[in-house]
């Protein structure tokens, strides 16, 4: 019976490689591009010994995505990427932040030499964490601060992109529905107002990628600098509330009042070597003075406002001989500055590059050096393997 | 717990360890292979600038983009003209009889272009069916055999070997380098650069790796041959153009 597990557990990791598939088809001046990603994975937690819920022990089909990309001459871009391991698995009706099912459908437009017009539904401009494609990470989750419990990472809205001095500064700025991966519901909450975000990178000296690992061992340092901010102002009429799952795990995702997210990160790879360092602050200022974001603290306490803050340093090396990822992360995480406690999470990553084939075997572990109760962590400790494969 | 924690904190140490051992001895170039340094480099006007190439009498540049665009520069990546093609995406570039031949990576098509007037002559439509960044990243002339040399960039590189029609005569695996971004036949060899492994390779006629340089330029794209001998290479993100010594390719 152990034999036959172990062989299960090779078989449905190396399924997706007998797929291989990424196709262009050219018309003219128009050109699309049919790729995907499928992976799978093994996890185990490690319960506290009060728990007796082992669910989360499973394999896991974690993307089974298609992408359509195209482009007419250089003027109109498009883009639409789907997850139908999403959707089967969503059987709450309720979009995962993470894993939204519906990943990117929007249209691009270049206004030559003014910027470039996004109009659709994709990633916000926020947070080089949530910004980085998920498949060049050696990890098989992100930071626990660009997961969509804090702030959005998709939205319905318009985006206005253009870079400067020959692609050393880009800038960024759209307006959203605020709503997140739930405004793919079709109405806005009743507040009908809008979200507000925007990022400035600044590269040095070459232009910098939203990637990881620095799999061409690069000659020269170049790094990053970006700064990335977010407003909205949402007061619900009296009786009305929030779409069932828009406001997050913590219930600060959006908040009936106003709320301010800024943040910054830096990065830098060279030869093999990269680093990214990130933090975020989020205020909230809650209408209601007696809101439960408030903890129940006296105004001359809380000033009429509560503070999440976090933070993301991550160290990495691609071991080019031996095709090899290693990864460690440090997260720092303080729910609301009106609570006690704080999390830290440690996490080591090993990553294992197919040469023939667009693929990695990836392997992460985590722990906890420390969990805030709000949190409501009921594990200590989780490692996940498994293979991930694009087409 | 506590207990396990502090293992797993010591195994994390000594992974880190190991790694930092690895990143230090990486840092020397691979064995095999002479690094070759640049002794003047220059800033282009084009931007994102995917590859370049030197007329038969060495007095003329072309540069072609990654926006679709065609220019003629000076030897220090100064614009002089403008052609007003607009293509997709184009990623190589080399001369054959007279004529420009240009590879537009993602609409598989390569234009052949009067240097004069730098408009197109001719259209051909391959067939590559990979990714849109996957099809002909290179292209390059062997005048003595009339035959065309097609490569794409990696996730498989790929030789095509096409006739003055662009009828396909053959076609080849290359697994000598993680990807490659421009090729040249120039002294009845093919050479291929490598974006990646920053490196610039001689073929021999059974298209085995016979020479190899490493070079410290970031994200070369392409290159050329000056008429003193001179190696050129062009950094698209670093948008400049890099001089070697004829001496250090001898």
């Amino acid at each position: 019976m152990r034999g036959f597990k172990k062989i299960s557990i090779i078989i449905a990791l190396l399924l997706p490689l007998a797929l291989n598939a990424q196709v262009t088809i050219v018309n003219g001046n128009h050109i699309l591009e049919i790729s995907g990603t499928l992976s799978t994975y093994y996890n185990h937690r490690w319960i506290l010994p009060t728990e007796t819920d082992k669910d989360k022990n499973r394999f896991n089909l974690r993307d089974a995505q298609f992408q359509f990309s195209g482009k007419i001459a250089n003027q109109w871009r498009y883009e639409f990427q789907a997850d139908l391991a999403d959707f089967v698995s969503n059987t709450t009706g309720q979009p995962d932040a993470e894993n939204p099912g519906l990943m990117e459908a929007s249209v691009t437009y270049a206004l030559p030499k003014i910027a470039n017009i996004k109009i659709g539904y994709g990633k916000l401009p926020y947070s080089f964490q949530s910004l980085v494609p998920f498949v060049e990470s050696p990890y098989w989750q992100r930071a626990e601060i660009a997961r969509g419990d804090f702030f959005s990472r998709r939205d319905v809205g318009v985006t206005l992109s253009k870079s400067l001095f020959k692609n050393k500064l880009f800038l960024d700025a759209g307006a959203y529905t605020g709503l997140g991966e739930k405004s793919l519901i079709g109405v806005n909450d009743a507040s009908g107002s809008l979200e507000y975000v925007g990022r400035a990178m600044f590269c040095y000296p070459a232009r910098y990628r939203y990637r990881m690992i620095d799999f061409s061992h690069t000659v020269i340092p170049i790094f990053e600098i970006a700064i990335n901010g977010r407003y909205t102002k949402r007061n619900l009429p009296s009786g009305a509330t929030f779409p069932a799952g828009s406001t997050g795990g913590y219930g600060m995702k959006i908040i009936d009042g106003e709320k301010y997210v800024y943040g910054a990160d830096f990065a830098i790879q060279y030869k093999g070597l990269s680093i990214q360092l990130e933090a975020h602050q989020l205020k909230g200022i809650p209408t209601d003075t007696m809101s439960s974001l408030l903890f129940g603290t006296p105004q001359s306490f809380n000033g009429g406002f509560f503070k999440s803050g976090s933070a993301v340093a991550q160290i990495n090396y691609y071991l080019k001989p031996a095709n090899s990822v290693f990864s460690f992360r440090y997260e720092y995480q303080n729910i609301s500055d009106l609570a006690e406690g704080y999390t830290e999470r440690y996490s080591a990553a090993y990553a294992y590059k197919f040469k023939a084939a667009n693929a990695m075997l990836k392997m992460q572990y985590y722990f906890f050096g420390k969990k805030e109760t709000l949190a409501d962590i009921k594990f200590n400790q989780q490692l996940r393997i498994g293979l991930q494969f694009n087409f | 717990m506590l207990q396990t924690i502090n293992y797993t904190k010591q195994n994390l140490i000594k992974i880190f360890v190991i790694s930092a051992a690895f990143f230090i001895t990486s840092a020397f170039h691979p064995k095999g292979s002479a690094a070759i340094k640049y002794s003047k480099s220059f800033s282009t006007q084009v931007s994102e600038s995917s590859d370049v190439v030197i007329d038969a009498s060495g007095q003329h540049i072309y540069m072609v983009s990654d926006n679709g665009l065609l220019f003629e520069t000076n030897s220090e990546g100064k614009i002089i003209r403008e052609s007003d093609i607009r293509g997709i995406d184009f990623e190589g570039i080399c001369m054959a009889d007279q004529l420009l031949y240009i590879s537009d990576e993602s609409a598989r098509k390569v234009y052949s272009v009067n240097p004069e007037n730098l408009k197109i002559v001719k259209t051909f439509n391959l067939n590559y069916n990979a990714g849109r960044n996957r099809g002909f990243e290179s292209i390059a002339y062997n005048a003595s055999l009339k035959q065309f040399y097609l490569i794409s960039e990696k996730e498989e590189i790929v030789v095509r070997v096409y006739n003055e029609q662009f009828e396909q005569l053959n076609e080849l695996s290359f697994k000598a380098s993680a990807d490659i971004s421009s090729a040249c036949f120039h002294n009845n060899h093919l050479w291929l650069l490598s974006d990646e492994d920053h490196k610039l390779m001689m073929l021999d006629d059974n298209f085995q790796v016979s020479r190899e340089f490493t070079m410290n330029v970031h994200n070369p794209e392409g290159f050329f041959f000056d008429a003193l001998g001179n190696l050129m290479v062009l950094s698209d993100d670093m948008a400049k153009l890099y001089q070697f010594e004829a001496a250090l390719i001898q």
